[in-house]
Parts: structure tokens; C-alpha cells; sequence
């Protein structure tokens, strides 16, 4: 079984371009030392790390690419390791912010099932773990099944980690309201590959996020006992909500139909007959989304801080 | 502005004058939206695709012999604890392909194939040895062609990537006497080395642009990027993507094998193991065009009148983090759906996936655009993606 994914391994990582571009860094952390050999015993580096800087992303992840540039991407250093014909392979991709590592993080985890031993924030299993530290997402691959890698992979994970700075925890997620919220359903967004998986406003950017502007959200349950997203996005300013709530009024998706409208919210119906509602409020954006009933919200008023991010992008 | 690539069903009835005898097709809810949601979809580019949907059909064009039949076996004996069953997935290739055929599987072979047919095996080698589609379906179905009658010789494996047929094990040493072919080289440079130098040819073109037919091609009013790596992975840049002189000139019949896999809100299955596939200059298409490329470029007759077979390997499915391989998502599915009708089988498979997504508890978004080029394709004619005329038949 190993041999079977020994070639895939070795090809993946080869098929692609391998561009190593020396730039200043910007964000980002420029370099990375992997862990050296033997940070297990018997575990050795199999070939030179790899690095993707910016758009070489596409030639790693050809089908997914953009949500990494989304958050911020910088670059990405890959280190693959054997021993007895047995491989992992560890990804570290530098982002340009802890936010932005957060962000990658959350919309790539799923349920979260943390493992012991990790002390960063992880998920995952024999097969994959991911983890986020600092300004970075890493990821240890097993291309196997076999449970006797887990240790191991947990050690890998380890001794990169150690390598990432620690930073300021990210207060973002603070933001949402409290009662209702369902955990674990946090997610962090910056533009519209972020909230594709939750729902489709418009096409392309609608929001005039622009992967700079930072919204939150989460799954909440209603008065009615059903489950919604509610969703706030942070504008710089009044004026830039503003002419982002008019934008997606005038750009909303052909499946959306508005229902009702004031001058700073509206209501929508979408071809399942569930609801949204979209309001401004200052410099913030609110959206309850993928609702059931018209009236659904959460319990008790949501009130915007407006106080707006102080940084548009990191 | 009326899209010309969509039917507004409002306008034919009125233009009918059923609306006017008050005597509407009341359709449901969900009708009616996307009705009035194409009225007001968003001018899409243009391309080729009037220039070949009503050339005429052959009694091989999709939907085939079965429109809107889709047959689902599943055997959990067929990967177990890692492990593959030749024996098994072969018992459910022949159990699949009776349920769809009401013959056996000796006497579905003329249902499909002709003495002198060049065969082409469209697999979906990305993800090699995790969700790759498995050399033990492959076997079955050589097994069938060959029994059959069809001399080796007269079978391809191919994808669009020569290097990832390899790295899936379809080799030469693993298929003696099939060929194997990828459409076109993807070329890795050293540390240092000038990679233009490896894939131009001394007219500037990229090396495997020989592959393809430049007299066939989908076209769409969409800029290429120029750069290099784009070139070397796409091998053209032009507002055209050839189709594989393998698809156009070579291949008579098709046998499409894709793997059961998301790629974001929507699936990476049939249609796409094709529409993406037999052409080059794809990257560029992603964003403007995306799903419906799997429609069009099926539409073209290369594809269209030679697909006559669809197995999807569901052994393993992977229900997020697609179209590339994901370990953390991938899962023992033990299950393959057999169609003569890739756009009912996409139909059947993106319902399933979605309902694992669920499952499994990962953010889903059933928005229709991700399944709207199914109902494109079937108001083209080549499919059934109704959900209500879709006969799911599971053996």
C-alpha cells in the first residue's frame, strides 16, 4: 500500500513547477527550517523542501488555490520524510497574518477532533493532521491509512510548530453574539470563496470584501428551534458599508428575490423558500442567512459594536 | 438581457400562448425560481457552443440507450480495511452493467461496442492510490472488452496528463498491450533551470501541442494568462482549447470511469472526468465558465457521440477538499453507479454527496448554480437531470 502511493508522493510534489524565488519578505515569514532529520529516530528528509511563493500555489493545488489567496497566502514550504519505505510529507503555508492563518484553518478542519499531545490548535487523524500557529497553517500528510503513523505524525507536527513564532490571539471570533450560537461553526471570511460554502449573494466579490475587508460567522439556532448562519462583515467606514449593502442590493443573485426593503435592510427569498436578512448598521455589515421563517433571529437584539476593524487588510 | 444559452421556459409558454389560455405549467417552487432566475442571470462569455449542439446525433450519442437510468451497486466487501477486491469489484462490475442492461454482461457488449472500435478508457488519475479511479475496475472492464472480442490493441487508457497515468500505476508494464495515453506533458525543472526551455518547441509552441487537433476546438471569449507556467500547464493560451487528437481522430467509443469526489459546493464526476479532460487550455475557463464546461465540451460530437458508457468508482468518495486528493476526507464508499447517461449519473452523485456533506457535518451550500449546467445539458438533449424523471435503480 505504501509503494502504491510512494510515486503519487514523489509525482504531486514534482509535477508541478518548483519555482524558488528569494523575495523580501512581505508578511509572511520568508524562510523556513524544517525539522531535520531524525526528528523521530530513523525518520530522514527524502529530497530538498520545496516552495511555492504567491501564484505558484496554483501548480500544488490546482483546484483550489484561490481560497488560500483569499486569506492571504504568502508561500508555501513543503518537506517530505521516509523511513522504511514509509513517507509523510509536512506543508507549512505561510500566511500573511494570524487571522488569515485562523481563517485557512477553520474553513479546512471541519469538526474539529483536536489530537492529544498538540498543544496548538489541531484536528485531525491517521491520515492528515492540521494545526495553525502564529502566521501559519501546517498540515502533516500520511498517504496511508495505518494508525501506527500517528505518533509520529504527531512529532512532525510538533518540531514544525516549534519553528512558528507564537502571536497575538485573534479577537475576531469574540465578535459574534453569544446565545444561540452553535460551537464549533465559527468561521472566518475575507471574500467569496470564503462564503461559498455557506451561501451564494451575487457573483463574484459581492460583499466588496476584496480580500481585505474581515467578516465572521456562525451557525446560530432561531426561536423557532431551526438553524441559521448569521454573518457580520467590518467595513472601514460607514461609507464603504454603505456602498457595499447597495452593491449587493443591486447585484443580488438571480435566485435571491427580495421580499422587503427599508433604507438600510432588506429581505430575501430564495428558491427553497428560506429567508435572508441584510442590514447596515455603521460601519458593519449584518446578514442572517439560510433562514427558515422570516422572523428568525437570534435571541435577543444583535447589536453591531460599529466599531470598525482598524486594519482593512494584514 | 436573455442569455441565448438558456431556454426561458416563461417566454416559450407565452410565445405559445399557454400562459394566455391560463393554462400554465404550474411546475413547483423551485421551477418558477429558476425561471426568473434566468431572466436575471449575469451575461456569461460567449463561445462555441451553437456552432455544434444541433449538428445530428448518432445512434451512440448521449444520453444512450438508457436515458435517465442510473444504477447503483455497493458491496462492502469490495475495500475493507484498506484493502481491494479484485474478485468483488469485478462481481459488481458484471452486476452493475445487468441491472443497467437487462442482459448479461457477455450480451451487454454489442449493446456498446463494434468489432473494429478503438476504445478509450477515460480514467481520473489525480490523487494517485487514494482517489484515483482503481486499476481493479480498470480490469474489469478490459476483461468485459476483451471477452467481448475487442483485441487489446484496440483499447487506450488515457487522461489528459501523461506523467499522472504513470503515477497511478496504468503503465505499459501493468496493461501490456493497451496503450496508455496522456494528451499532453506537464515539464519540471530543476533547481535553476530554464523551464521554457524544457516544453517549447523551436516555434515557440508548447511540445505536446502536436496532441491536439487544432480544427476542433471549444472556444470561448475568455483571455489565457501568458506566463510561462500557465503555457507549460495548460500548452495554449489563446481563446481556444483544443481537443486531443486521440478524442477526435483516434477513439471511436468512450468508456468514461470517473471517481466519486466534490469539488467545492458541486461534484467532480462525469461530466467533468470529460469535459475537462479532452481539451487543453483549461485553467482560464475555471472562473467565468466553470460547470458549464462539462456541458459543452460533452456536447461536442468528439464526446458526445462516442460516450457510451459511464462507470463512476465510488469505492472510495471523497466528500470535501476536491477535486485534489484530501486524505482527511475520503472515505470507504463501496459503491459504483453505472449510466449510459453521464448527466443523470452527476444528478444521482451530487445528491449523494451533498447528503454526506451533511452527514459529516461540513458547511453545505445547495445553491443551483452548482447544478445547473446538469439542466443546461438536458435542455441540450444530452441528458436527463431531473430528479423526478431519473429512474435510481439500486441492484
Amino acid at each position: 500500500m505504501v509503494k502504491q502511493f510512494q510515486p503519487w508522493i514523489r509525482r504531486t510534489l514534482l509535477i508541478t513547477f518548483l519555482v524558488i524565488v528569494v523575495v523580501g519578505a512581505v508578511g509572511g515569514q520568508a524562510h523556513f527550517e524544517p525539522p531535520a532529520s531524525g526528528f523521530v529516530s530513523g525518520w530522514e528528509k527524502s529530497e530538498d523542501m520545496l516552495t511555492f511563493v504567491g501564484h505558484d500555489l496554483y501548480a500544488h493545488i490546482n483546484g483550489g488555490a484561490e481560497l488560500y489567496h483569499e486569506f492571504g497566502f504568502d508561500r508555501l514550504f513543503v518537506q517530505r520524510y521516509q523511513k522504511a519505505g514509509e513517507e509523510l510529507s509536512l506543508e507549512v503555508y505561510m500566511m500573511s497574518s494570524p487571522r488569515s492563518a485562523l481563517g485557512l484553518y477553520l474553513m479546512k478542519a471541519g469538526e474539529e477532533e483536536p489530537l492529544a499531545g498538540i498543544p496548538q490548535r489541531n484536528t485531525g487523524g491517521p491520515s492528515q493532521i492540521t494545526a495553525v500557529k502564529g502566521n501559519a497553517f501546517i498540515k502533516v500528510n500520511n498517504f496511508t491509512f495505518a494508525d501506527s503513523l500517528l505518533p509520529t505524525m504527531v512529532s512532525l507536527a510538533n518540531a514544525a510548530l516549534d519553528r512558528i513564532p507564537q502571536e497575538q490571539p485573534v479577537e475576531l471570533l469574540d465578535r459574534l453574539p453569544k446565545d444561540g450560537f452553535q460551537s464549533g461553526t465559527v468561521r472566518l471570511i475575507r471574500g467569496p470563496y470564503a462564503l461559498a460554502p455557506i451561501v451564494t449573494l451575487g457573483q463574484g466579490d459581492v460583499l466588496q470584501m476584496a480580500g481585505r475587508i474581515w467578516g465572521v460567522l456562525g451557525r446560530y439556532t432561531d426561536q423557532y428551534d431551526s438553524t441559521f448562519t448569521h454573518i457580520e462583515v467590518y467595513y472601514p467606514d460607514p461609507e464603504r458599508a454603505g456602498a457595499a449593502f447597495n452593491h449587493l442590493m443591486q447585484n443580488l443573485d438571480e435566485y435571491l428575490t427580495i421580499v422587503d426593503k427599508e433604507p438600510r435592510s432588506f429581505t430575501y427569498s430564495d428558491w427553497q423558500d428560506r429567508f435572508g436578512h441584510v442590514t447596515v448598521q455603521d460601519s458593519v455589515m449584518l446578514l442572517n442567512v439560510n433562514m427558515f421563517k422570516q422572523d428568525s433571529r437570534i435571541a435577543g437584539d444583535t447589536e453591531a459594536t460599529g466599531v470598525a476593524d482598524s486594519t482593512e487588510s494584514d | 438581457m436573455e442569455s441565448r444559452f438558456y431556454l426561458n421556459r416563461r417566454r416559450f409558454l407565452a410565445a405559445t400562448g399557454v400562459i394566455g389560455a391560463g393554462m400554465a405549467v404550474l411546475g413547483t417552487p423551485t421551477l418558477w425560481a429558476q425561471d426568473d432566475a434566468e431572466e436575471r442571470r449575469p451575461e456569461r462569455p460567449r463561445t462555441n457552443i451553437d456552432s455544434v449542439k444541433d449538428i445530428p446525433r448518432t445512434r451512440w450519442s448521449i444520453p444512450g440507450a438508457y436515458p435517465g437510468k442510473v444504477v447503483k451497486v455497493h458491496n462492502p466487501k469490495a475495500l475493507v480495511e484498506d484493502t481491494f477486491n479484485a474478485d468483488v469489484i469485478s462481481g459488481m462490475f458484471t452486476h452493475g452493467m445487468e441491472a443497467l442492461t437487462g442482459k448479461s454482461l457477455a450480451e451487454s457488449f454489442e449493446l456498446f461496442i463494434e468489432p473494429d472500435d478503438i476504445v478509450g478508457i477515460k480514467v481520473n488519475p489525480v490523487g494517485a492510490g487514494l482517489i484515483s479511479t482503481r486499476l481493479e475496475l480498470v480490469d474489469a472492464v478490459v476483461d468485459w472488452l476483451e471477452k467481448g472480442g475487442l483485441p487489446r490493441k484496440n483499447i487506450v487508457i488515457w487522461d489528459r496528463f501523461n506523467s499522472m497515468l504513470q503515477e497511478a500505476g496504468f503503465t505499459t508494464e501493468r496493461y501490456p498491450g493497451i496503450r496508455i495515453v496522456g494528451l499532453q506533458e506537464m515539464f519540471m525543472p530543476e533547481r535553476g533551470e530554464d523551464a521554457e526551455k524544457l516544453f517549447l518547441n523551436k516555434k515557440g509552441e508548447h511540445k505536446s501541442i502536436v496532441n491536439f487537433n487544432k480544427d476542433v476546438y471549444y472556444w470561448a471569449d475568455v483571455e489565457a494568462p501568458t506566463d510561462a507556467q500557465y503555457l507549460n500547464q495548460h500548452v495554449a493560451n489563446g481563446k481556444e482549447s483544443y481537443f486531443g487528437k486521440l478524442v477526435t481522430n483516434e477513439l471511436t467509443k468512450i468508456i468514461n470511469l470517473p471517481v466519486f469526489k466534490n469539488t467545492g459546493n458541486g461534484i467532480s464526476v462525469a461530466t467533468k472526468n470529460l469535459g475537462y479532460a479532452a481539451i487543453c487550455n483549461t485553467g482560464r475557463l475555471h472562473r467565468p465558465l466553470f460547470f458549464d464546461v462539462c456541458t459543452e465540451v460533452v456536447a461536442f460530437p468528439a464526446i458526445r457521440d462516442k460516450v457510451v458508457l459511464n462507470v463512476t468508482d465510488g469505492l472510495r468518495g471523497q466528500y470535501d477538499g476536491g477535486p485534489g486528493p484530501n486524505s482527511q476526507f475520503v472515505y470507504d464508499y463501496n459503491t459504483m453507479y453505472f449510466a449510459t447517461d453521464p448527466f443523470a449519473s452527476d444528478m444521482v452523485c451530487h445528491n449523494a454527496i451533498v447528503e454526506k456533506r451533511k452527514q459529516m457535518k461540513v458547511d453545505v451550500n445547495e445553491h443551483p448554480r452548482f447544478t445547473d449546467y446538469l439542466r443546461y445539458g438536458e435542455r441540450l438533449g444530452l441528458g436527463i437531470a431531473d430528479v423526478e424523471k431519473i429512474s435510481l435503480v439500486e441492484a
